[in-house]
């Protein structure tokens, strides 16, 4: 029983009442859409909702490196950028092992794919370093300067051009783009892969002693510091593997783009990683957030997009603007909320402390 | 008897086509996607969609990502397959990173045309341009022929030296001069200089120009940078010289009014819109495949033939570059 209401409590539960409320509305304006002839079929069904979840799940993978940094809270805006220097990097080694070769190389592939998660995880080190060792700077300012670090060097690296390969051997790097047929429905390969490794870091953050630390880093860094925990050298690792997973997400999004690498492949998309863990109940103050969360808010904004553009027909700008007023109110609300509540709680103390006082002066 | 029979027929006719109606693209759903959202150059583009759905009938869609991104023009497309359009209408910000994801589209039945901006063989049906690159060079050389009277020296300025368009471009003004043809016989070509689409250098290179050759008639500026840049060098140096070229209106307006150049060019976006409109419907009744050497009537703009790309796919030139003279470019400096 206490275990029901805690979970009713739970920010877990009003995503998903917040999805399912969604869901409902679309479907209704989905069905009068059909009836009066606005659209000539019905858009709004499992199969193909979960079809065109493809492009929301790209950045999964960047939400869940995210994650880590922002449950420290610090944050990370370089992400979008670090994923672009990895696959740059990707394009540039695979042309110097293999470019011209009709059939291309796997040795090559896997090489360059090497290559450029080690750049992810460096770039990651980067940032690690920097901001353990100059505490006097804010994540933000050190990763913003990162960010045009790694920005400007894809651009130094193949300029205004974009990469492209003929030979099906990197062609295969469009399978991650593919989608899984199972009777009826057609699943975005991303999301299985996301799920499995959500599941790791479910395990990890959740259930670990070592992943409640990065919490309690959040939490208050000084008390965890002085407990005994060395937060510098787990900060620096969960740079580290927010970088990695910046390189798996750019190379989904090699996938996405037909196999081919341009230098703002990823421009932006660390806005939307943010976005996702943030609605998921992760906050740059730290300390709070679940993996559950931030799983459900990728379905949320995915849900979003797809039925503002295609069933109330909203231009692709609105829908982004249309995201980040969920966002603003999804994390306004509980703060009001709280602030309703404390103020509830400060004024019945001082009724009560009245009472007292009228008491003791009869 | 021939008036009677003549009246007849002319009334058959009247009737045939009050009988046809219904229009041609009743029924069919495309889906439009342009570069960006909120340029006034797809605005336009989209104008030529809006007149030709009033001719068919059809219904259409239209879209662009506020980033000007290819992952943005992805998530579109995928928005329109999972609605079910019957064509796609795409100006690519990338020809390589769409293949992909048009090539599901076209799996499941839809046809996909790129218009102003290609999506690689691979991956399209047909794509719609402008015109050849024959034509964009020879239409700017008889235009300068005709500004300067037919005789005298002209020069190009171009963008980079590598630039492929620009060169293609400038080879076929070269073959058209060495042709023999009456009407070049008596201009002199004294070379092609390249401004490299800078300003700056584009100024310089045209004073260079001026200073070398004192009888310099007019210069051809195949290139959107190079034009004002050459324009208000030779008003700066007070020079009777005539310039044509591929320009922006709203660039070239006061150099237009001030009589440096009588006539510039560029495409036209609603033209591009309005023919990709016929070739998309014209497709989704199975009616066009959009095979090289296929024809296809295009409304106002007549019949069009579909010719073999360069990149090995097929294409539909419209051959018609929209010029901007005194009289014109008022019209179009909002929007080009």
């Amino acid at each position: 029983m206490q275990k029901v209401k805690s979970f009713l409590k739970s920010w877990e539960f009003f995503l998903i009442l917040l999805l399912v409320v969604m869901c409902a509305v679309f479907k209704v304006a989905d069905s009068v859409n059909v009836a009066s002839g606005v659209s000539r079929k019905s858009v709004f069904y499992f199969a193909n909702v979960l079809r065109s979840m493809r492009p929301y799940f790209l950045y999964s993978f960047m939400t869940l490196g995210m994650m880590l940094i922002l449950a420290m809270g610090d944050i990370d805006i370089s992400v979008g950028a670090i994923g672009t220097l990895s696959v740059v990097t990707l394009g540039v080694v695979y042309n110097k092992l293999a470019g011209g070769a009709e059939e291309g190389s796997p040795m090559a592939l896997v090489a360059a794919l090497a290559v450029c998660l080690l750049v992810g995880a460096l770039c990651g080190a980067l940032n690690g370093f920097l901001v353990t060792r100059f505490k006097e700077l804010f994540p933000m300012i050190i990763t913003l300067a990162t960010q045009l670090f790694f920005r400007g060097f894809s651009y130094l690296l193949i300029g205004g051009e974009t990469l492209t390969f003929k030979d099906p051997t990197f062609k295969s790097l469009s399978n991650l783009n593919q989608l899984l047929k199972i009777g009826e429905l057609q699943i975005p390969i991303s999301i299985p892969i996301y799920l499995a490794l959500a599941v790791v870091f479910y395990i990890w953050l959740h259930q670990t002693g070592n992943g409640r630390k990065i919490f309690a880093i959040g939490t208050n860094s000084a008390a965890t510091y002085y407990s005994g925990v060395r937060v510098d050298r787990i900060k620096f690792w969960c740079f580290v593997i927010a970088g990695f997973m910046s390189a798996v997400t750019g190379i989904f999004f090699v996938g996405n783009s037909s196999s081919s690498v341009k230098a703002d492949i990823m421009d932006g998309y660390h806005m939307y990683a943010i976005a996702a863990a943030v609605l998921g109940g992760f906050s740059t103050d730290g300390g709070k957030g679940s993996v559950i969360g931030a799983t459900i808010s990728l379905v949320i904004f995915g849900v979003v997009k797809f039925g503002l553009g295609n069933i109330f027909s909203f231009p692709d700008s609105a829908v982004n603007l249309s995201v980040g007023v969920i966002l603003i109110l999804s994390v306004l609300g509980p703060n009001l909320l709280e602030d309703a509540q404390n103020r509830r709680k400060v004024r019945l103390r001082r009724a009560e402390t009245a009472k007292l006082n009228a008491a003791k002066a009869a | 008897m021939k008036k009677v029979l003549a009246l007849v027929l002319a009334l058959m006719l009247v009737l045939s086509v009050a009988a046809f109606a219904e229009k041609a693209g009743e029924g069919i759903y495309i889906g439009v996607v342009y570069k960006q959202s909120g340029n006034a150059y797809f605005q336009a583009g989209v104008t030529g969609f809006e007149k030709a759905a009033e001719e068919l009938g059809f219904e259409f869609e239209h879209d662009g990502p506020d980033d000007g991104s290819s992952d943005g023009q992805i998530r579109i497309i995928e928005g329109y397959i999972a609605k079910g359009v019957d064509v796609l209408c795409i100006s690519a910000n990338d020809p390589a990173a769409l293949v992909d994801v048009c090539n599901e589209a076209r799996e499941q039945g839809i046809k996909v045309i790129s218009w102003d901006a290609k999506v690689d063989a691979e991956g399209r049906d047909l794509d719609v341009e402008p015109a050849s690159a024959q034509v964009i060079g020879v239409t700017q050389l008889d235009s300068i022929v005709n500004s300067i009277g037919g005789e005298g020296q002209i020069a190009i300025l171009s963008a980079m030296a590598t630039a492929p368009n620009q060169n293609l471009w400038i080879s076929f003004i070269e073959e058209a001069l060495n042709s023999g043809d009456e009407k070049y016989a008596n201009i002199e070509y004294v070379g092609t200089v390249y401004g490299d689409d800078e300003y700056t250098k584009s100024f310089n290179e045209t004073q260079a120009l001026l200073d070398k050759y004192p009888d310099l008639k007019g210069i051809i500026v195949p290139t959107t940078v190079g034009g004002p840049a050459v324009c208000k060098c030779i008003q700066d140096a007070g020079r009777d010289v005539k310039v044509t070229g591929l320009t922006l209106a709203s660039d070239m307006k006061e150099f237009i009014d001030a009589g440096i150049a009588d006539e510039t060019f560029l495409w036209n976006p609603i033209e591009l819109g309005y023919a990709s409109s016929y070739a998309a419907v014209a497709m989704a009744k199975g009616e066009f495949k959009g095979e090289v050497g296929e024809k296809i009537e295009c409304g106002e703009l007549g019949e069009l033939e579909v010719t073999e790309s360069d990149d090995g796919g097929s294409i539909l030139f419209l051959n018609k570059l929209n010029s901007f003279t005194k009289d014109t470019v008022d019209a179009w400096v909002d929007i080009l």
